[in-house]
């Protein structure tokens, strides 16, 4: 059922990518980078989605701005699902969903002035006249606490936590309600980190947004997020809010996952028993039957290869938290 | 103990159509058998550039080593012979990198270039340089080593490859092992299983290890002691728990607070550290943290401090730092 207040709903979303072979480029299999996921965003909130490479948790956040087309299932925005859309539709709809990538260097043309950079969007969407668009590049710049004078610099002329801010200004530009922050942060140095991880928290504030935050840094998605998804091999193992799934992990792979994670304090890190997680991710091309994360799971058993377990909810009243394991045990 | 590598007043330079980087201003460290030295900075701090230099791996032109020395078991390294140094690499000091499918061969199979430094450096003949390389894969817990001699890299996954690459590193059992940043790319879960990896290595091996990275939480459970650069110079050098428990130097300190806590109650907003990584192009008469320093005063903007003594192993970087550990609020742990 669709709350009030949800803005984003994904119901069984599927992303598999054929796999070709041969002379007739024959589809041979798949690889199920997103299989099978339901979940939804409230509006003025932010949800990690956390997991290893190879999770799909990129995947998702692409299919939700419609980056990638569903094999399957269908995401919704304020109501309307994006997989029936026409062109014209999707084109408006974009203008409230706006994506900050990884790699600025990346995804800003070199040969553009930032300035123009940061406009291009407002162009696309013909929203304003050229003077309210020049207005607004300086508003936007502003905004993430950088003076007008940049916009006519180009992108190789600033440092990636500079670029970065630019990147924001410019997917805020169209104003939208939902932003997907893909890894916005893990090209940049550390001391830099905090200062983008601030910025977005002031914007969100500022201007009400709605965040996906992907990352694979999970003391910072503890930090910024106020509910969290665990992604393993194409499907969320958990979900709840962020102090309840950090404080009192569920599945073994999240506590696998916070267990291999160092701790900046070495009398900690001296004290704390680890539960490393043997082997690597299987492919999403051939997952396990079952459970996917059965064959790396200290408690894996016979059930566990058989039955797909289900998504249940064990948390308490009022804030759900939500685990697919066959084992997992209400904390209390 | 005598260090087996002491590294005395390091300076290196690039040569570039913009001017003269200075990547690495005089540093200078020393790490003794079977201890961990973390070297850790950010991006442009000079902590990869330091550890080619000592490796002889230095692209030239443009960089240039332009002062101090290496000593390796009392041996100046700098001054060797390109012949010289391809008998210590390998040999008698080793390095892993990053990301490992760039430094293996993706046409030649991980036997053939598990062996190639066996016969080079050992002289072993074919069969026995087979026998070891295998035997090297079984240490760094590889699955079925016979089988995978004969596999080629991109039939191995990116944990197995930083295995390998660990493998053919301490394959002629080296003095000393620099790892640049090997577990970066890596996931968590294979962090730690390469983590581990190496720690159990070093306790059977007793090699000196100098580990590099941008990553001061990484550091806490690995090394035993650590040192901060910034801008080419070491700011800040300590053993691990006073790094940690007592920093000194307000670049430290900003770095410890920035980071956001796995456990304990959640902040609103992050202590960031303010402004840009520094510009090399011109060297530093003044303290090279100034411009982003907190606790800068004119001192700081008129000269640049060299290390000073703040108890055994501790040393750092700062005009005020005595002054600021007064100040309770400010020296103490973030």
């Amino acid at each position: 059922m669709m709350g009030a207040d949800t803005l984003v709903q994904v119901r069984d979303l599927e992303v598999h990518f054929p796999i070709r072979k041969g002379l007739l480029k024959r589809q041979v299999g798949a690889i199920r980078a997103v299989d099978g996921v339901t979940f939804e965003l409230f509006r003025g909130e932010t949800l990690g989605l956390v997991g290893e490479s190879g999770s799909g948790k990129s995947t998702i956040g692409r299919a939700m701005l419609h980056l990638e087309r569903p094999t399957r299932g269908e995401a919704t925005f304020q109501g309307s699902p994006l997989t029936t859309m026409s062109a014209g539709e999707m084109r408006q709809a974009r203008r409230h969903m706006q994506m900050i990538f990884q790699d600025p260097h990346a995804s800003l043309n070199p040969r553009l002035p930032v300035g123009r950079a940061i406009r291009e969007p407002l162009d696309i969407h013909r929203i304003g006249d050229s003077e309210t668009r020049a207005k607004r590049v300086v508003e936007l710049l502003d905004l993430v606490g950088m003076g007008p004078q940049v916009a006519r610099r180009f992108p190789h002329e600033f440092s990636g936590g500079q670029l970065q801010r630019i990147g924001i200004a410019r997917a805020l530009a169209t104003s939208p309600e939902f932003i997907v922050a893909d890894e916005p942060i893990s090209a940049l140095d550390v001391s830099i980190q905090a200062q983008i991880v601030n910025l977005l928290g002031d914007l969100k504030k500022e201007l009400g947004l709605t965040y996906l935050f992907i990352a694979h840094d999970l003391s910072m998605v503890r930090h910024i997020s106020d509910r969290v998804a665990v992604m393993y091999l194409g499907r969320i193992v958990e979900l709840g809010g962020a102090d309840s799934v950090f404080g009192h992990p569920l599945h073994p792979y999240t506590k696998a996952l916070l267990s291999a994670i160092p701790i900046p304090d070495p009398e900690k890190e001296a004290r704390r028993k680890r539960e490393p997680l043997q082997g690597d991710i299987p492919s999403p091309a051939n997952p396990p039957s079952g459970c996917r994360f059965r064959t790396r799971c200290p408690l894996a058993t016979e059930a566990c290869a058989l039955e797909d377990p289900q998504f249940r909810d064990l948390g308490e009243k009022g804030s759900p938290h939500s685990v697919a394991c066959h084992h997992a045990q209400n904390p209390e | 103990m005598t260090p087996v590598l002491e590294v005395r007043n390091l300076v290196t330079r690039f040569h570039t159509e913009e001017g003269v980087v200075h990547a690495v201003n005089g540093i200078s460290y020393s790490v003794e058998a079977g201890e961990t030295l973390a070297i850790v900075g950010e991006s442009g701090s000079g902590k990869t550039v330091s550890a080619l230099s000592i490796m002889g791996l230095l692209p030239d032109p443009p960089g240039r080593v332009e002062g101090g020395e290496a000593l390796l078991a009392g041996r100046d390294l700098l001054g060797l012979s390109p012949a010289e140094w391809r008998k210590v690499r390998g040999r008698e000091m080793a390095m892993i990198f990053q990301d490992p499918m760039t430094s293996l061969n993706p046409v030649l199979s991980i036997g053939y270039q598990l062996t190639e430094a066996l016969k080079w450096h050992l002289k072993s003949t074919g069969s026995e340089a087979y026998a070891r390389a295998e035997e090297m894969l079984t240490l760094v817990g590889i699955p079925n080593p016979r089988a995978r001699l004969s596999d080629h890299p991109h039939q191995l996954s990116g944990g197995q490859r930083q295995r390998v690459m660990i493998a053919m590193a301490l394959s002629c059992n080296p003095s000393v092992l620099i790892a640049d940043e090997p577990t970066t790319d890596l996931d968590v879960t294979i962090q730690a299983q390469i983590l581990d990896l190496v720690e159990g290595l070093q306790n059977t091996l007793g090699m000196a290890m100098i580990w590099i990275t941008h990553d001061l939480a990484l550091v806490a459970g690995l090394a035993h002691r650590v040192a901060v650069m910034y801008a080419g110079h070491i700011v800040e050098e300590a053993p691990v728990g006073e790094i940690y428990g007592r920093p000194k130097h307000p670049y430290t300190q900003g770095l410890l607070r920035s980071m956001p806590k796995l456990d304990g109650a959640r902040k609103e907003r992050l202590d960031s550290i303010q402004g840009q990584p520094p510009d090399l192009i011109r060297p530093f008469h003044h303290c090279p943290f100034a411009p982003r320093c907190p606790h800068v005063e004119e001192t700081c903007r008129g000269k640049r401090p060299d290390l000073q003594p703040v108890s055994a192993g501790h040393a750092v970087a700062c005009w005020r730092w005595e002054e600021l550990a007064g100040d309770s609020k400010l020296g103490d742990a973030p």
